[in-house]
């Protein structure tokens, strides 16, 4: 079992102070646990397989997002990278050094406020 | 036979299907194209793609003189008639290496460099053997004296880079010997094979030349993408993911000396001033770093080696990090009879027995000869023309 230990930009906690708009303006998949809600979109989207892409995220309220990661659960790994996590503002964030090495089921993770957001996609 | 036959016919007729491949099948065929893909440049090399440099780089790839010996070139190892790998099972420079030597061919689509993945670019990978004492054994200043003294290269290497060796750092110009030496590997590309001839025909519904494609490499093409999951790691038209995985080919060297394999091929790259991420990169937004600065070092990287690519693979025989298996057909068998309990994949659940049978394993060696290209590459020595005025 990998460590989950994100790499956090230094606009972080600054970012995370302002409350962010309800709910989420960004065009993207949208993903919700309990009192948490994100929106998430690849670029390039779809997701390519085998090469780094990108995730802009928004979350609703207060919480900002502290972790993102992603396994694929048939196969029993996770990504061979850690994605670093940079607050651009607003509850705006853009998540830099993912990688989607084999196809099938992947299943995305985010931590918000503590509470664990999941998304599973199919990934060719 | 009739009773096949049947079956055969009913298979063709079902909607969607052609040749008897389900439309799920073609679409897996159809991502392992097209090929060639489009040529893109490297924007950590200022000089990727610059016909001077490409000519530089050409003449010192087959130049001895960048060794301690004065006797071994890159050409040495990487054979031209050999597809630029060298036959045999481990490499041999000065002294004996512990890997094989891999074929050199469309280098420009790697992400990672080296079985271990220790370098992020063609240019610290190409730089890397010339400093190694077992292969080259040369250094910075050595690479630096020969530019200087010898007035063919110096000339070369003033139109490649725009500026005299005379005010340039050893440092400074063994990087620049090795982003000429990466211009010209960068021109190594593998041609069109029959694989993609019949990629090629599916993709626009041209049956009759798919049909054209042998019968047992079609076959042999099914099982790939089908029930022996080879594409899960050999995917995309390199026919590879670019990423490394422990396939239970032993990694001790001898007793009490393992390779640690892609564990530390991550700990050099970070500790590599020639990465990515450095002073060397000529990309000043650093944009092709991003991998370098995202790659996690796991405990599950111990003794895993890069998926390497199998366009002429057939050319490039023995196979495996350390040249274990001897041919294609040993290397589909080490697959048909692997045993999980010998990973060191921390419960990754991937790779299991595929328990073929010889017709199976026939029908996957000629999927693997099929990657072939129809027309060898032209390989040119370079043209005896000396530089000046």
């Amino acid at each position: 079992m990998r460590l989950w230990v994100p790499v956090l930009a230094g606009g972080f906690f600054a970012a995370a102070s302002a409350v962010a708009a309800c709910p989420p303006t960004l065009q993207g998949t949208r993903v919700a646990a309990g009192e948490h809600q994100l929106v998430f979109a690849a670029e390039p989207s779809p997701i390519p397989l085998g090469r780094p892409f990108v995730l802009q995220v928004e979350t609703c309220g207060p919480a900002a997002l502290a972790k993102v990661d992603a396994n694929m659960p048939e196969h029993r790994h996770g990504m061979n990278y850690r994605p670093s996590i940079t607050a651009t503002g607003e509850g705006r964030y853009r998540v830099e050094g993912m990688l989607f090495h084999m196809p099938g089921r992947w299943r995305l993770m985010f931590e918000l406020g503590g509470t664990r957001l999941e998304h599973s996609l199919q990934v060719e | 036979m009739r009773l096949l036959a049947l079956v055969v016919g009913c298979l063709a007729a079902m909607p969607g299907w052609a040749n008897g491949l389900a439309p799920d099948e073609i679409q897996k065929f159809l991502r392992h194209g097209p090929w060639p893909p489009p040529i893109v440049g490297d924007p950590s090399n200022r000089v990727s793609g610059k016909a001077e440099a490409i000519d530089l780089g050409e003449r010192l790839f087959f130049d001895p003189r960048l060794s301690l010996s004065g006797q071994i070139a890159c050409a040495t190892c990487h054979v031209p008639e050999k597809a630029f790998a060298d036959g045999r099972k481990t490499g041999l420079g000065l002294d004996a290496v512990d890997r094989n030597t891999p074929g050199l061919f469309d280098l420009a689509l790697h992400r990672w460099f080296g079985w271990d993945g220790g370098q992020d670019n063609l240019w610290s990978q190409s730089l890397r053997p010339i400093l190694d004492a077992r292969e080259m054994g040369g250094s910075a200043a050595s690479v630096a004296a020969l530019l200087r003294r010898d007035g063919d290269l110096a000339c070369r290497y003033q139109r490649s880079f725009g500026r005299a060796v005379g005010g340039v750092d050893d440092e400074t110009l063994l990087v620049d010997a090795a982003k000429a030496l990466a211009a010209y590997q960068e021109t190594l590309r593998s041609g069109r094979t029959p694989f993609d001839d019949f990629r090629d025909a599916l993709a626009r519904g041209d049956m009759a030349a798919a049909a054209r494609y042998p019968e047992a490499a079609r076959r042999g093409a099914r099982l790939f993408v089908g029930s022996a999951n080879c594409a899960f790691c050999h995917l995309g038209p390199a026919f590879t993911n670019g990423e490394f995985h422990d396939v239970g080919v032993r990694f001790f060297l001898r007793p009490g000396v393992a390779d640690p394999g892609r564990h530390g091929g991550i700990r050099r790259l970070q500790a590599s001033p020639y990465a990515l991420t450095g002073r060397f990169n000529d990309d000043p937004a650093r944009a092709d770093g991003v991998a370098t600065r995202h790659v996690a070092l796991q405990h599950r990287n111990w003794g895993e080696f890069r998926v390497p690519g199998l366009r002429g693979v057939a050319a490039t025989a023995p196979y495996m990090h350390n040249g274990s298996l001897a041919t294609l057909g040993d290397v589909v068998r080490h697959y048909s009879e692997i045993d999980p309990e010998r990973l060191h994949a921390d419960g990754e659940a991937i790779l299991r027995p595929l328990f073929l049978g010889d017709g199976e394993i026939g029908d996957l060696v000629a999927f693997l000869e099929s990657l072939s290209e129809i027309l060898p590459s032209r390989l040119a020595m370079p043209a005896p023309m000396p530089c000046g005025p």
